[in-house]
């Protein structure tokens, strides 16, 4: 191995959304960071191949071919991979991993990750969350609770911008909001008679990272009010909503402390024993294969919740024989993941005097967790949030032939609303969800493969069959037509929500990270992507990993000035 | 780039690509397809109300999506759902359904529209295929989405509350 005098203050493994909040904060505090990312470099607008293209432009109006379905099984299930997007997402051939359970591990490996294709969903946790592990005896208990992260939810949503209504509902706080998208005239209707049957069953406008009303913060940073294309995977020119391309990574260059290095795999992080600390990081570049060491103070690990548990697993030494920072022996356990598993349908034949103009980046609504958020009231642990959302689509004649058909495509009418949502559930981290490397195989880069061993559990299974029966209950109470309940029967994974196996928790023999998302073992490396996640809670996470980074990094620039890293 | 030409060497580039790198059957069974492609749409989407629908290429796009979208075992089906139809024709008319006339080839189509009985089913299979794409090659042509605004590349609003006149 060649060892080059590449020294920095501080590197981050990653781009994504928790990378680029890692670097932004670290270069803004002044300090050389190196951010080094596995994939190829992406660049805000310049790198949007597809982002003004019309269907008609495509081959098979986004269609993938059946070509590219079959040889990327696991990508083609995810509901955002099209003809259209398909270049932010990584194919499954070229960086293969070993399913000892069925697990679809959706990745983007560019800079920026999936910050270009995440859902955008952005909903704080509460203490009904952060104490769901000790209430309901799972895990361990969080070493933080909400007053701990609300300063940095504020501050991250004052950057980011946030779209949304404070609803006052205890399960999902409120925050720093731009003005929501609001429920369309079906979904208002739901929310109004579910409030005559039930008070604890809010429907609100979905809160989305989309600007809605961008603030001079977001329109220093060069962006601009959502456009409502809702063609967010591609990449937006606007940056009309979050990402680590259009916000976080232009503002940590802008101070010029960045240097950003893509095509980068990192294999380990390097423990000095004389100094009992990490010291840097191997990197193997992606194209040439050349192997380089890069050296820096602290070293923040962001490369996603899988790869982190990785590339911490590779670093071994004699200190740390298992794995860096794994003298509980937890670390690749007590993974968890959202369960999305079910959905329901129906029609709506109200309203039909009204349809909707233009489109919702939020989505529509979302009805925050009800179940077993007080006391435990069910058979199963935990509980979902859903989604809800109602559309009018139009309707053609398509038995008709010739000029009625004809005819019939040219003035189309509106049918019936459809209604549809899906569960969000809460899984419990258990030791038996692991992700582990291979003995025997390793990628291009002679890096270890992953080994992911993710299943869902008869909580799971409970949890499903209750949602689909209180979501049909309220469909019914609707006036809801035609309901249709389904249950995907969708591998972990799919739901992109992976998290764990690099646990926060107060008691190092039980948890790798401390409450400042540092290791217990080795002071000056922190985690603070998906992987450090101690429970999932039913919200999408996104918001809670920027938050929980900003604030590491605090903690951590803190320390160093005070001669403690 | 010109965006016509460009639509134009797409259409036709890519379902020659796609025999060369992989979708079965022969040139003669494609060809096969292609011919009934260019019957159906003609039948069943004709020109009318100031459209020449012939201009819009959607037997090109219908070809590349049967060529690079389905599965082999579909695409067997189309060549078995296209012999049943000839089958037919020399069955009921003493002729392939290529030599048939116009006012012949009519009554067949309507009567596959209609998914009369006496169609073998793998020909209905490759009907409704093919009408599907007719359906979204001229819903998302450049003349539907562009030129006459159904679709909007940058719609900047939402309404939730559009009050139908």
């Amino acid at each position: 191995m060649e060892k080059k005098d590449y020294k920095y203050d501080a590197i981050v493994i990653g781009s994504g959304i928790s990378g680029g909040w890692a670097a932004k904060e670290l270069c803004e505090k002044g300090l050389k960071t190196l951010v080094l990312e596995r994939g190829r470099d992406v660049t805000h607008i310049k790198d949007y191949p597809t982002t003004n293209k019309y269907p008609y432009e495509f081959p098979h109006r986004m269609e993938q071919p059946y070509a590219v379905k079959q040889e990327n099984p696991i990508a083609s299930r995810c509901y955002a991979f099209r003809e259209d997007t398909a270049h932010f997402f990584v194919k499954d051939n070229e960086h293969p991993y070993i399913q000892d359970k069925p697990f679809d591990w959706i990745r983007g490996y560019q800079v920026g990750g999936k910050s270009l294709l995440w859902a955008r969903q952005t909903q704080r946790w509460s203490d009904y969350d952060f104490e769901g592990p000790e209430r309901d005896g799972f895990a361990v208990d969080w070493p933080i609770r909400y007053n701990d992260i609300k300063p940095w939810y504020d501050y991250v949503e004052k950057f980011i911008g946030v779209s949304g209504n404070n609803d006052g509902v205890a399960t999902l706080p409120d925050g720093h909001f731009q003005k929501a998208y609001p429920l369309n005239i079906v979904e208002q209707f739901f929310k109004d008679k579910l409030k005559t049957r039930y008070n604890d069953r809010h429907v609100i406008s979905a809160r989305c990272a989309h600007l809605s009303d961008p603030s001079p913060v977001q329109i220093a940073q060069g962006r601009v009010q959502c456009q409502n294309r809702k063609l967010c995977e591609r990449g937006c020119p606007f940056g009309g909503y979050f990402s680590s391309n259009s916000s976080t990574l232009p503002a940590a260059a802008k101070t010029g402390n960045l240097t950003l290095r893509p095509h980068a795999v990192v294999s380990s992080i390097i423990f000095d024993e004389a100094q009992q600390k990490a010291t840097g990081v191997v990197v193997v570049d992606s194209e040439t294969n050349e192997v380089m060491q890069f050296e820096a103070r602290i070293i923040f690990v962001c490369a996603s919740t899988i790869n982190s548990n990785l590339i911490l697993l590779n670093s071994t030494s004699a200190s740390h024989p298992n794995g860096l920072g794994n003298s509980s022996g937890v670390l690749g356990q007590y993974l968890a993941f959202h369960n999305y598993n079910a959905s329901i349908r129906a029609a709506y034949t109200g309203h039909l005097d009204y349809r909707t103009d233009g489109k919702n980046p939020a989505g529509g609504g979302y009805i925050p967790r009800f179940r077993n958020v007080l006391k435990q009231e069910t058979s199963f642990l935990r509980g979902y949030a859903t989604t809800i959302g109602a559309s009018r689509p139009e309707a053609i004649d398509s038995a008709a032939m010739g000029d009625q058909l004809r005819q019939s495509l040219l003035n189309p009418t509106l049918g019936d609303w459809r209604v549809g949502s899906h569960m969000m559930g809460e899984t419990i981290p258990k030791i038996s969800n692991t992700v582990s490397l291979s003995t025997t195989q390793k990628d291009k880069w002679g890096v270890p493969l992953v080994r992911i061993a993710i299943d869902y559990d008869d909580n799971d299974h409970l949890m499903t069959q209750d949602y689909l029966e209180q979501m049909s209950e309220m469909f019914e109470y609707a006036g809801f037509k035609n309901i249709e309940t389904n249950i995907r029967n969708q591998a972990p994974g799919l739901d992109i929500h992976e998290m764990g196996g690099v646990r926060m928790g107060a008691d190092p023999k039980s948890s790798i990270l401390n409450k400042w998302n540092q290791m217990h073992d080795c002071k000056n490396v922190f985690v603070t992507d998906g992987s450090c996640m101690t429970s999932v809670s039913t919200q999408n996470p996104s918001l809670t990993f920027m938050a929980l980074t900003a604030r590491a990094v605090d903690y951590a620039v803190n320390e160093m000035k005070k001669m403690n890293l | 780039m010109n965006r016509r030409g460009f639509i134009y060497r797409l259409a036709i580039i890519s379902p020659l690509l796609t025999l060369k790198l992989g979708c079965t059957g022969s040139r003669s069974d494609w060809d096969h397809i292609g011919d009934f492609v260019k019957e159906v749409r003609t039948v069943i989407l004709p020109s009318g109300d100031g459209i020449d629908i012939d201009k819009l290429s959607l037997e090109h796009f219908v070809l590349t999506m049967l060529q690079d979208c389905f599965s082999p075992d579909d695409q067997q089906r189309f060549f078995k759902g296209r012999e049943a139809l000839d089958q037919y024709c020399s069955k009921q008319y003493k002729d392939s359904f290529k030599d048939l006339s116009g006012e012949k080839k009519l009554e067949i189509i309507t009567k596959i529209n209609g998914k009369d009985k006496e169609m073998d089913k793998e020909t209905l299979f490759l009907f409704a295929k093919v009408k599907a794409k007719i359906i979204q090659g001229f819903q998302q042509s450049e003349l539907m989405m562009k030129d006459r605004k159904r679709y909007e590349l940058v719609p900047g609003r939402y309404n939730g509350y559009y009050k139908i006149a």
